[in-house]
């Protein structure tokens, strides 16, 4: 029987050829000793030494070697060491060179050589707390002004980078002031203010007004229907003003349901967009028909009622309850072209624990429909019920699917898999499905022909929040996916 | 001319394919490095590297493992053996670790009292030189009246004697065990006797060093929960001998330290510290918490040598310095990718048993336990490269000292800290026994765990370290005769691991007289009988000198 450790001193010595292995041989094997080293010379015997303390043993202060007898020590030993028989002396071991091990582990070199660089920018930051003169650069002491950058990354757009200002409670009542934007590789921007105040004399009620202008020179359209194909991707180009005001008309402060009422005006023009990946909509013999309201301005009074009832037990990692939400609006031309839009929609969502710690099912189901709400008219755009990637399926591309009816299901199982520490951020990933369709006549909507996909997703969350969420989702037309930073569930 | 030539040749052939166990001279037991080359200062890193240390410990090394296939043959191969060992498979004493109760019995009071000769603060003011505000349990510098500085933490508010109980008894047993530590106490200090040094300075948010102000002070007395006569349970530390020089490395060595010739990683002092990290559930046991110091000899010149110590404890048993331990730690590292990647495939079906741990009946002691404690599955929070590249001959050789860490050693060491709830006390020295049991356990499987030869007259013993011994001992004897093949001189069973060699020796001497005084080695090895099976041996190397045997080497089968 050759032992498990001779083996290993074998392959040592066959693989890697000057790898040191002190066992010796099993005695059953009685095999010859291996070569040894050269003994090394007996070291210098130099005055100073390492200290030693009273428990450790003699309180001498050296190591250097020496016939001094050793507490304990019998003569004959003494005599061993006075011959040069035995030394008290450590004879420390030249480190193996260990070659073939080395080269063996040169991808972990070349692994740690490329984080190099990355170490040293770290040990700055440390260092100078860069991190915290940013953060604390970018607002003042109380936390009542601060800059917040803002980055979006988009697989069709690229990059964009931004910075907001917001102001809070500059006048002490809780008011809350926000304006910035943002800028695309592809010169797409995004400006936008806001402004909200609580009201104490309302109950709480807070009004919140939003002031947006957004150049978007790829706006993906498929065309309006279900059967659009995926090869039907034109652009649009969409300029576009939304101002909107909204005032709580249940305050949220003390009860589960709560509404908004929303009013605005909205202006758009649409013209032929611009993208290296696509045509653009409205090319002479295009078999995808532009939208009505293509290559013009339209501008639109908005009325907006939205009700919802929140019995989540938290906003994010959630684990039980019921988020339902009911959408009415009313987007009327004020212009003489007749573009105007009535939807209503609603959705639901509810949260079962289907196991402890943190295991949850998730069920949404959404409906919605939009009609003319003055006979003939045409709908805007805008106003059609959208399916795809941000829009209930999440394995298909953005914006992919238009009309004026739709809806879309998703059943997803949701399991924590890391925790930092003790802290309240949580990893979860959510295994989940989508279904969905539009159509443009009720009898068409409930057709058993509908859009599906399965994936999975992650997110990063605290019990207040969503931080960030990653989601993959593979339908038939290829694998789509999404990020979210940040925004609440 | 020829003849003497061949002569000479053969000579030199034989001596070279000698074992190194038979050159002299042979390693004594306990030996002691050589004394450090003296050098000026090292010059300390220019860069913090505590964030860097956690990213490369927990994400760039594991990625240069995934990768890299002499991780796998290391693996595969058992380990890459220690280097700071000498042929009796002990660890010398050095800058780095000195044999304490491995080398001799520590009664319970030198455990008890710790390393040095702890001298209190001298009574009067302490006055407050720097102070470290940020974090639930902020730290202080303190100087007493005689001029020596002492560093002062305190508990978490919300778990008195938590942190400060957990220092001292890893600190004590540590120690004991033989590593370098700095000394320290627990002191019931009277806060009235602060007072603020006017050039006293702390570390502002951007690491700035800046004056500590009387509120500054008073802001951090505020937040630290005195008792109502305004005392407050402290722990006293020295500083370790000589001059701070930052940490040191788990891995590599430090370049301008001309001592510093064995990569840390194959040094089995450091390597053997998982052990007593697992057993005391130490999970910070980072770069952070080790310390090199200067030692100067020669003042004139400036010249010394660097000490190696092992500082901050807090993260012992159930402290995690300004907190309880959470779940999970000591279960899993704080990015335990494989971990993370096992539980995103199980879909959520497998949890982890650790999820459902709850902490002990008592505020100073939290989350600490037995019952799920695994040697091979406890984790430190971040990879530690000398635990990753431990063998077993490593893990045993730290095993053998903490199996003479018993009952009463830790009992002595609890004591030390000074637990105001003897209950708690009792629970803490529970459960270390019940982890050192399944830790010796874990530690001893598949080996032969006898140790300490000791030679009366031609009678050689071992003692066993086993928990449960069982049958007695088969013992093999040969004259190791170096290439000439060996030579059976005696075969038995015993009760205990002892023979008495004077038969065999005279069988030996009986069989080639001139033979025997040239090449006058003896092994004996032992075994315990499982079965059929013979079971892991043990071989110990004698050489036979005049009439008396000096042990010479030691192997050991797993």
């Amino acid at each position: 029987m050759i032992s498990r450790r001779a083996l290993a001193a074998g392959l040592i010595v066959l693989v890697a050829g000057s790898t040191a292995a002190s066992g010796e041989p099993p005695p059953a094997a009685f095999a010859p000793p291996p070569p040894s080293p050269a003994p090394a010379p007996p070291p210098d015997p130099a005055p100073p030494g390492p200290p030693s303390t009273p428990a450790a043993a003699p309180a001498a202060p050296s190591t250097a070697p020496s016939t001094a007898a050793d507490p304990g020590q019998t003569a004959t030993a003494r005599a061993d060491r006075a011959a040069g028989i035995t030394t008290p002396i450590w004879r420390e071991p030249d480190e193996p060179l260990d070659l073939p091990w080395h080269i063996l582990s040169l991808p972990e070199y070349v692994v740690e050589l490329l984080f190099t660089p990355l170490g040293f920018v770290v040990g700055l930051v440390e260092r100078d707390r860069v991190d915290r003169r940013i953060f604390d650069f970018l607002r003042n002491d109380a936390g009542t002004v601060k800059v917040v950058p803002t980055f979006k990354f988009s697989g069709g757009d690229g990059l964009g980078l931004g910075a907001s200002l917001e102001l809070q409670s500059l006048l002490g009542r809780g008011e809350k002031l926000e304006m910035g934007g943002v800028v695309l590789v592809n010169r797409d921007y995004k400006l936008a203010a806001g402004y909200e105040q609580s009201f104490a004399s309302l109950d709480g009620r807070t009004l919140e007004t939003s002031l947006e202008y957004e150049l978007n020179q790829d706006l993906d359209f498929y065309g309006i229907g279900n059967d659009t194909r995926k090869a039907d991707h034109r652009v649009i180009e969409r300029r576009g003003i939304d101002a909107i005001a909204s005032m709580e008309v249940f305050s949220r402060a003390s009860h589960d349901s709560y509404g908004l009422l929303e009013l605005g005006y909205q202006r758009a023009t649409t013209g032929r967009g611009s993208d290296a990946n696509a045509d653009p909509v409205g090319e002479p013999g295009d078999t995808v028909p532009p939208p009505a309201d293509f290559d013009r301005a339209t501008s639109h009074a908005l009325v907006g009622l939205v009700m919802r009832h929140d019995s989540r037990d938290t906003p994010a990692r959630t684990q039980r309850g019921v988020l339902a939400e009911v959408r009415t609006r009313l987007s009327t031309g004020l212009d003489k072209a007749n573009f105007s839009a009535l939807s209503i929609g609603g959705q639901v969502t509810g949260y079962v624990p289907v196991l402890p710690l943190y295991r949850v099912l998730v069920g949404s189901l959404a409906v919605e429909g939009v009609l003319p709400p003055y006979g003939n008219g045409e709908i805007p755009l805008d106003e059609y019920v959208l399916l795809g990637r941000k829009d209930g399926l999440r394995g298909f591309p953005n914006y992919r699917f238009r009309d004026q009816l739709g809806w879309w299901g998703s059943l997803e199982y949701r399991y924590p898999i890391y925790r930092y520490q003790d802290s309240p951020f949580v990893l979860s990933p959510g295994l989940f499905a989508d279904v969905g369709r539009v159509a443009s006549t009720f009898t068409e909507l409930w057709q058993p022909t509908f859009h599906w996909d399965v994936g999975i997703g992650i997110a990063g969350e605290v019990e207040t929040s969503l931080i960030i969420r990653f989601d993959v989702g593979y339908s038939k037309e290829g694998i789509g996916t999404t990020f979210t930073l940040g925004k609440e569930l | 001319m020829r003849g003497s030539l061949l002569a000479c040749a053969a000579f030199a052939c034989l001596v070279a394919c000698a074992p190194s166990w038979k050159q002299t001279p042979h390693d004594e037991r306990f030996q002691r490095a050589a004394a450090p080359r003296l050098h000026p200062r090292p010059a300390p890193e220019s860069l913090p590297t505590d964030w860097w240390d956690r990213m490369t410990s927990s994400t760039v090394l594991p990625l240069g493992h995934l990768v890299s296939p002499g991780y796998y043959a290391s693996g595969a191969l058992g380990g890459r053996d220690a280097l700071d060992v000498n042929r009796l498979g002990e660890v010398p004493d050095s800058t780095w670790f000195e044999n304490r109760i491995g080398r001799r019995a520590l009664t319970p009071g030198e455990i008890e009292r710790g390393p040095g000769d702890w001298t209190a603060p001298a009574p009067g003011p302490l006055t407050v030189i720097s102070g470290k505000l940020e974090g639930a349990t902020p730290g202080l510098v303190l100087r007493d009246s005689t001029g020596r500085v002492f560093y002062a933490k305190v508990d978490p508010p919300a778990f008195r004697e938590l942190s400060t109980g957990a220092e001292i008894v890893a600190q004590r047993l540590l120690h004991a065990a033989g590593y370098l530590v700095p000394d320290m106490q627990l002191l019931d200090l009277s806060l009235e006797r602060l007072v603020l040094d006017p050039h006293a300075t702390r570390l502002n948010s951007y690491r700035q060093l800046v004056p500590m102000t009387r509120e500054h002070l008073r802001e951090l007395i505020s937040n630290l929960n005195p008792t109502s006569s305004y005392r407050l349970r402290t722990l006293v530390s020295l500083s370790t001998p000589g001059e701070s020089m930052g940490p040191f490395s788990y891995r590599g060595i430090r370049a301008d330290d001309p001592n510093d010739r064995i990569a840390h990683e194959r040094r089995r002092s450091l390597r053997g510290l998982w052990v007593f990290a697992a057993w005391l559930s130490n999970t910070d046991v980072r770069r952070q918490n080790t310390l090199d110091s200067f030692v100067v000899v020669d003042a004139r010149r400036h010249l010394g040598y660097v000490r190696h110590n092992l500082i901050d404890f807090g993260n012992s048993l159930g402290a995690a310095g300004e907190r309880d331990k959470y779940r999970g730690e000591g279960y899993e590292e704080e990015f335990d990718w494989p971990a993370i990647g096992l539980r995103l495939l199980a879909t959520g079906l497998r949890y982890d048993d650790w999820s459902l741990l709850r902490s002990s009946p008592y505020p100073s002691v939290a989350i600490f336990e037995a019952k799920l404690f695994e040697p091979e599955g406890w984790r430190p929070n971040y990879p530690n490269p000398a635990f990753d590249e431990a063998t077993a001959e490593d893990t045993f050789w730290a095993a053998s000292i903490l199996a003479r860490l018993d009952r009463a050693a830790i009992t002595a060491a609890v004591r030390a800290a000074r637990y105001s709830d003897p209950r708690a006390a009792r629970y803490i020295i529970d459960v270390l026994m019940a982890r050192r049991a399944k830790m010796l356990a874990y530690a001893f499987t598949g080996l032969l765990p006898l140790v300490d030869p000791t030679v009366s007259g031609h009678r050689v013993a071992m003692t066993d370290l086993a928990p449960r011994r069982g049958a007695g001992y088969r013992h093999l004897v040969r004259w190791d005769r170096t290439g000439r093949g060996d030579q059976e001189l005696a075969r038995g069973d015993s009760p205990t691991p002892s023979v008495d060699l004077a038969p065999a020796i005279a069988r030996a001497r009986q069989l080639d007289a001139s033979g025997f005084a040239a090449d006058p080695f003896l092994t004996i090895t032992w075994w315990r009988p499982r079965g059929s099976e013979s079971g892991p041996r043990v071989e110990l190397h004698l050489r036979v000198q005049g009439d008396h045997l000096i042990p010479v080497g030691l192997w050991r089968e797993h």
